[in-house]
């Protein structure tokens, strides 16, 4: 900061300056302009006598377009010198800024007698940034899946979405009966990076589709192809 | 006009004296105040300092140190310093349970981080518990340890409530790490070994159960001893049972050689194992080419983590003779949750510190919730974090790149 700032014009018939040291014009040149003396006194030589010997009105004008055109001066320069502001950080990776949860299985009618496991997904964005499914997979060949809405689905920052997802068995051997931690590989796009991510969900999920698959297959098991 | 001059001086020499005695008494005050006015609180670090796994327990260590540093600079909890005492457990049960009596004696320990291994974890629970001393592991996985003996057959139970975790837990990595050697890998015959401590022989049963599940053959199984380094016998049954893979419940020193060995015997299989064997010493361990080895490990690469590059960062900047390694990130959020804790029990009482401040940092470590290095830090019922997340990492080119990663969510 300078330290100039507007003066404050005085006050009509006061001494403007009444502390203020008197500058003398020295014998090698005109004196450093100055702002302070005492108006009016017939001696001073050099620019404060000019000074003095003006208006009372046009001093007032003449310091307060000083005070003006300094303030610019300054306001200039530090905007001109101001640092450059730092680049805003980029979003967070999509695995970052999702939450996937099992949310159930859907009660579809007739989906256990045609080899259909639907269930619900939840997926939300939890960051400062909108989040595209672009696939869901499963990793068993015996099976296979397909989504409603159908993918790419973009789920908005901040908000949720849920999904059904219908897992169909193409065969009964091979099937994950049993196992505790069955995956979706999911993949995730947002303005930073496409992402594969795998979900893995506590024992409802993991129940719930070995029941679907056990009850189907031991019901059909004569009726389903065998693939060779 | 003589008069007012005098009553001008006198004002000004009555104000001035005025002003310099108020200005010595506050002085006098602050002084007082920085003397008596900070209160020291002690984290406790219990790891192995020196031995087989120090490089892992020395990461740990900095990385609560460089928390306490932050949380100092930062003036986190106002009118705390924090300090670190650490204590070499050199991964034996016997030494942590000393420790843990050490830390409990002292009475400015008011939390604890660690310990690595889930065996020496066994061993100071319950002298905590006693205590109402909270410790925060970054590293252990044994299910039990926050979930009861009986967490296989469903009846979880938490064991002890001063008992909490920043990574996630073995049911979880083993499981995963079947499903990846299965459905990724395309393994279905593996040979399964265990070093027969807590850690790694709770792993790989929790492996080989759901591998069997997914249609995968154990073709044999085996033990080793920690500290061994003679593998040929273990080598020449992997390759006559013409396994296609090996899976190891265990530490890097003798996974290392274990992998070496087994490749050196003939069976050109990978190795694959949990966090235990996720340390470059693992591939260091001889001059066999380890690409195609796997391991799991908790958590995200750093690089797909931004809350990790600060504290990379920062890590660093403190020129600590040994880098963070696997747990450095895991560390730092246990020691942060500390500070939290201790923050919150002074914020509910009028800015001090209880007389039971132990037991309330407990309890006030159950509700912290805060986004750490490694993602947002918050426990649930059991004192096991509530973030999940596992990667796969594999040998290629003689270091560990990531594979695949994956969020669990119960």
């Amino acid at each position: 900061m300078s330290g100039i700032g507007p003066v404050e014009p005085a006050a009509p018939g006061s001494d403007p300056h009444p502390l203020a040291p008197v500058t003398e014009a020295s014998a090698e040149g005109p004196a450093p302009e100055t702002l302070t003396g005492r108006a009016g006194d017939p001696d001073s030589p050099g620019v404060y006598g000019r000074w003095a010997a003006l208006p009372r009105r046009t001093r007032r004008i003449a310091l307060a377009l000083t005070g003006v055109v300094a303030a610019i001066t300054v306001g200039c320069y530090l905007l001109l010198n101001q640092p450059a502001p730092s680049a805003p950080p980029p979003p967070p990776w999509p695995a970052q800024a999702v939450e996937v949860s099992y949310a159930g299985t859907t009660g579809l009618r007739g989906a256990a007698d045609e080899g259909v496991f639907a269930f619900r997904i939840r997926v939300s964005a939890i960051r400062n940034t909108a989040v595209t499914v672009d696939n869901i997979t499963q990793p068993y060949p015996a099976l296979t899946l397909t989504t409603s809405p159908r993918t790419p689905i973009t789920v908005r920052s901040g908000a949720s979405r849920q999904l059904i997802v219908r897992i169909s068995v193409r065969r009964c051997s091979g099937i994950p009966l049993g196992v505790e931690l069955p995956p979706l590989d999911i993949t995730l796009r947002n303005t930073r990076a496409i992402q594969d991510q795998t979900f893995l969900f506590g024992d409802a999920y993991a129940n719930d589709l070995s029941t679907a698959l056990r009850a189907h297959c031991s019901a059909h098991r004569s009726r389903v192809p065998h693939t060779p | 006009m003589r008069h007012r001059s005098l009553l001008i001086m006198t004002t000004a020499i009555t104000a001035g004296a005025l002003t310099l005695s108020a200005c010595g008494s506050r002085d006098g005050k602050d002084s007082s105040g920085d003397k008596g006015g900070k209160t020291t609180v002690v984290i406790g670090v219990d790891a192995p300092l020196t031995g087989s796994l120090s490089a892992l327990g020395q990461g740990i260590k900095n990385s609560v140190d460089l928390a306490t540093k932050i949380a100092n600079k930062n003036n986190e909890v106002e009118g705390v310093t924090f300090k670190v005492k650490s204590f070499d457990d050199q991964a034996v049960p016997s030494s942590g349970k000393q420790n843990a009596t050490s830390m409990v004696d002292d009475e400015e320990i008011l939390g604890a981080v660690g310990p690595l291994n889930s065996g020496v974890a066994q061993s100071m629970q319950g002298v905590f518990d006693k205590a109402d001393l909270a410790q925060v592991s970054p590293a252990n996985t044994n299910p039990a340890l926050s979930q009861g003996d009986n967490w296989a057959s469903g009846k979880k139970e938490r064991p002890f409530k001063t008992y909490f975790r920043t990574a996630t837990t073995d049911i979880i990595q083993g499981r995963f790490a079947a499903q990846y050697y299965y459905n990724d890998a395309k393994k279905r015959k593996v040979f399964v070994v265990d070093d027969k401590q807590a850690y790694g022989a709770g792993l790989a049963k929790i492996f080989a159960a759901e591998f069997k599940r997914l249609g995968g053959k154990v073709v044999g199984t085996d033990h080793l001893t920690v500290k061994e380094t003679d593998f040929t016998g273990i080598s020449n049954k992997v390759k006559s049972t013409k396994a296609d893979s090996v899976y190891f419940g265990g530490q890097f020193p003798e996974g290392g050689l274990l992998s070496d060995q087994v490749k050196q015997a003939g069976a050109d299989v990978p190795i694959m194992g949990g966090d235990g064997i996720y340390d470059p010493a693992f591939i260091k361990a001889s001059g066999t080419s380890n690409d195609g080895d796997l391991a799991t490990s908790v958590g995200y690469p750093v690089e797909q983590l931004d809350s990790a590059k600060t504290f990379v960062k920062n890590y660093q900047a403190q020129g600590y003779k040994d880098p963070y390694a696997a747990y450095g990130g895991y560390s730092y959020d246990a020691a942060w949750s500390i500070i939290q804790a201790v923050k919150q029990v002074a914020a509910d009482n009028d800015g001090k510190l209880p007389d039971d401040a132990r037991a309330k940092i407990t309890e006030a470590l159950g509700k912290v919730s805060f986004d750490g290095v490694t993602g947002k830090v918050s426990f649930d019922q059991y004192g096991d974090t509530t973030n999940k997340q596992l990667t796969v990492y594999e040998v290629k080119k003689g270091a560990w790149k990531s594979v695949k990663s994956a969020t669990f969510k119960d």
